[in-house]
């Protein structure tokens, strides 16, 4: 059964692009949102195995979705795996992204089902 | 010895008559004896000169009867004991009364001229008494600060050195009882006062007084009084003069602080305080008029302590026939009389004291009116003169003072909006191009490696031309990144001052020392002056510096952020190049803060900003 992944970012190119790359890698996109509260309801709805949280959402802070995810999706087992992405160099918000509970940090420009399965691997490794 | 000995020859009374004809006795006597000596040698009709010298003294003490007395007795006992027959008076003799006659007129007339010499000598002593008299009283009179008080002394001077009693010298005509009488002191034919004398005076002595002690004591008099007037006008020109000179020190106190640009707050209590002691006014206040018909408090002086003075920025209505009022409405200098109407006027002070004066100048800055200075004199019966002018003075200042404050201060916020519009827009042109290229270059990169990923095997050049293209296009989203973190640090509104410091030291080419201590997030404006701070000097230190460590200390809390950059490189920085310094100059002043820069050559640079927070 493939991930189940909800993209949470305010830039349509991207959520497009990034949807059609993800499916031909063999992850199924259920779901995106521009807002944080939007991340939310999406979340508790659709119950995603993986989160994609851009950092900048316009007004908002993906750190803060993040956080948000993290306190209102039950315990530990059931929580997704978020990753944070970004235009931005991950050196810009090393320590935000540090002090960050998401999985790890992903460079848009990288993105794709094998950079995630890595990074997934790396974390039940973990 | 010769003094006194001429003082007794010109005593004015004469001595005793009575020892008078002992001496011409005695005289005749030893001049007998004489010429009965000289007799034996001399023929006897040339020894009647020897009786002269007795005639002539006798004559010059005791005056011409005795003297004439005592050439009748020379001539009687010379006749008798010198002119043969002898011891017998031979004046009835037809031949020898000849001689005895020529003697006795010869004797005449040296007793004559001994008394006559007398008089003319104790008259020109008198004279030269007088003399002395007049110098002593014009001395006297001329060196007194205070004629009337020097009158007595010069009345007991007279007294003394004219041997009279009981002089007294007035001003004015005077009132006199029948015991005194007054002469007139006359000044061109004007009486001015009066010399009062006892009236039992000797004639002569009245004489005396009248024509020789009245007219030098009238010009002494009349000198001492014009002097008098002379010294009165120049204290008075000296008093103008010192008055004038406390007026310009205090004006120039007051311009000083203006020049110096110092707040305007200061400069209304400097100009309320010193107007208040210059005019001598009892309060003193500078009001601001407001749009809606009220005034501001902005100084206040009192010249006496009343308890604490009004606060200053105290607001209140304005009174309809009040000072304020009346300025307002003419834009004149105005002066009104504070009674109860006015009683809101002029605050806490007219309140408690019952009446005043109260004078107001309108401060016109750039044509509007802006205020009034308020000089406030207690009680009705002082009437303030030449208070107007110096108001004007000193209200010229405090125009100038606000005229200054006013272009200092639209200068300050010209540039902090020119450095604010400046960064608004670098924001945006970040922000667009974040959300706009980069994210099409973006998704249009994803869609590359997409189509890479479906080429078929069979196809590998075009597979190959793809994973290029692709990657292209990751180095051309690098480098935009990069321009664009320059144009505006996202981190900075994202992550807060400290992490994008922390990200400036991570890209530091030199290592950095951090240490910052902020207390919750500072005005964005702040924020991105002290983050261009750091960027511009790391990269100053990077370029320039040859430093191997840098230090950057930053401390900011609700009031006050402090920036310390410090390296340990070469040193011999200069301020004024470099434009990154000047345009860190401009931000920093457009916040009211400071920057500094000390870069001894050989012992590195250090920078020191400082900026204050307030309140946004």
């Amino acid at each position: 059964m493939p991930l189940r992944c909800l993209i949470i970012d305010d830039s349509d190119h991207f959520k497009e692009a990034a949807r059609l790359l993800l499916e031909s890698d063999g992850i199924a996109v259920v779901g995106t949102a521009s807002t944080t509260s939007e991340a939310l309801r999406r979340c508790y709805e659709l119950r995603p195995d993986l989160v994609l949280v851009d950092i900048d959402l316009g007004e908002e802070s993906g750190f803060d979705v993040v956080v948000r995810l993290c306190e209102e999706t039950g315990d530990h087992n059931h929580r997704p795996r978020i990753i944070l992405i970004s235009t931005y160099d991950e050196q810009d918000f090393a320590e935000m992204i540090a002090t960050s509970p998401a999985l790890a940090f992903l460079s848009k420009p990288r993105l794709s089902g094998r950079a995630i399965s890595e990074i997934i691997g790396k974390a039940n490794a973990g | 010895m010769r003094a006194p000995l001429l003082s007794s020859l010109l005593r004015v009374t004469r001595p005793p008559l009575l020892l008078g004809v002992v001496v011409g006795a005695g005289f005749v006597t030893a001049e007998t004896l004489l010429s009965l000596l000289l007799a034996q040698v001399t023929p006897a009709s040339t020894l009647d000169l020897v009786y002269l010298l007795g005639v002539l003294v006798v004559s010059y003490l005791w005056g011409l009867p005795l003297g004439m007395l005592t050439a009748l007795a020379s001539g009687l006992i010379y006749d008798l004991l010198l002119v043969p027959p002898f011891n017998r008076v031979t004046l009835l003799s037809s031949w020898s009364w000849i001689p005895l006659l020529v003697f006795l007129i010869v004797a005449l007339l040296v007793s004559s001229a001994a008394a006559l010499l007398r008089t003319l000598l104790v008259e020109a002593d008198e004279r030269r008494r007088e003399a002395d008299v007049s110098a002593d009283t014009a001395r006297l009179l001329l060196r007194t600060g205070q004629l009337r008080a020097a009158l007595p002394v010069v009345a007991r001077r007279l007294e003394q050195d004219l041997g009279l009693p009981d002089l007294a010298i007035e001003f004015g005509p005077v009132d006199v009882d029948e015991r005194h009488i007054a002469l007139p002191l006359c000044d061109e034919g004007v009486q001015f006062g009066s010399l009062v004398v006892p009236a039992d005076l000797p004639e002569a002595a009245l004489h005396r007084l009248r024509e020789r002690v009245v007219p030098s004591l009238e010009a002494a008099l009349v000198a001492a009084h014009d002097r008098e007037l002379v010294a009165s006008a120049l204290a008075a020109s000296r008093d103008e003069l010192a008055k004038v000179a406390e007026e310009q020190t205090a004006l120039r106190r007051v311009a000083t602080l203006v020049a110096r640009g110092v707040r305007p707050m200061e400069i209304f209590g400097a100009v309320a305080r010193e107007m208040g002691l210059i005019v001598k006014a009892d309060h003193t206040a500078i009001e601001r008029y407001e749009p809606d018909r009220t005034v501001v408090l902005m100084s206040s002086w009192s010249a006496s302590e009343g308890g604490p003075p009004p606060p200053v920025g105290k607001r209140r209505q304005l009174h309809e026939e009040g000072l304020s009022a009346l300025v307002l409405r003419t834009g004149q200098p105005g002066r009104i009389t504070a009674d109860e109407r006015a009683a809101g006027e002029l605050g806490r002070w007219a309140r408690d004291e019952e009446n005043g004066i109260a004078m107001g100048s309108p401060i016109v800055v750039e044509g509007r009116l802006w205020g009034v200075v308020i000089a406030f004199f207690r009680g009705l019966e002082r009437q303030p003169e030449g208070v107007e002018e110096r108001m004007r003075d000193f209200t010229e200042l405090v125009v100038t003072a606000i005229s200054n404050a006013q272009a200092r201060d639209e200068l300050a916020a010209s540039r902090a909006r020119v450095v604010a519009a400046a960064d608004e827009t670098r924001h945006r042109i970040e922000r667009d191009l974040h959300d706009g290229a980069q994210q099409r270059l973006v998704s249009l990169g994803l869609q590359l490696r997409m189509a890479e990923t479906s080429v078929p095997p069979e196809l590998p050049a075009l597979k190959r031309q793809l994973s290029q293209a692709a990657e292209g296009l990751t180095l051309v989203l690098e480098d935009l990144r990069e321009l664009s973190r320059g144009i505006h640090p996202a981190i900075l509104s994202k992550g807060g001052l400290g992490a994008a410091l922390k990200m400036l030291v991570r890209r530091s080419s030199v290592p950095v020392e951090l240490a910052v201590r902020i207390d919750g997030r500072l005005p964005e404006r702040i924020e991105v002056a002290i983050y261009y701070i750091v960027s511009e000097s790391l990269t100053n230190v990077a370029k320039h510096a040859h430093a191997s460590l840098v230090t950057v200390r930053v401390d900011a809390t609700c009031e006050r952020a402090e920036v310390i950059i410090h390296d340990d490189g070469i040193g011999g920085a200069d301020p004024g190049r470099g434009s990154g310094l000047i345009g860190l100059s401009d931000r920093v002043q457009s916040l009211d803060g400071t920057i500094e820069v000390t870069s001894p050559v050989g012992d590195g640079t250090t920078l020191a900003a400082l900026i204050p927070v307030g309140d946004g």
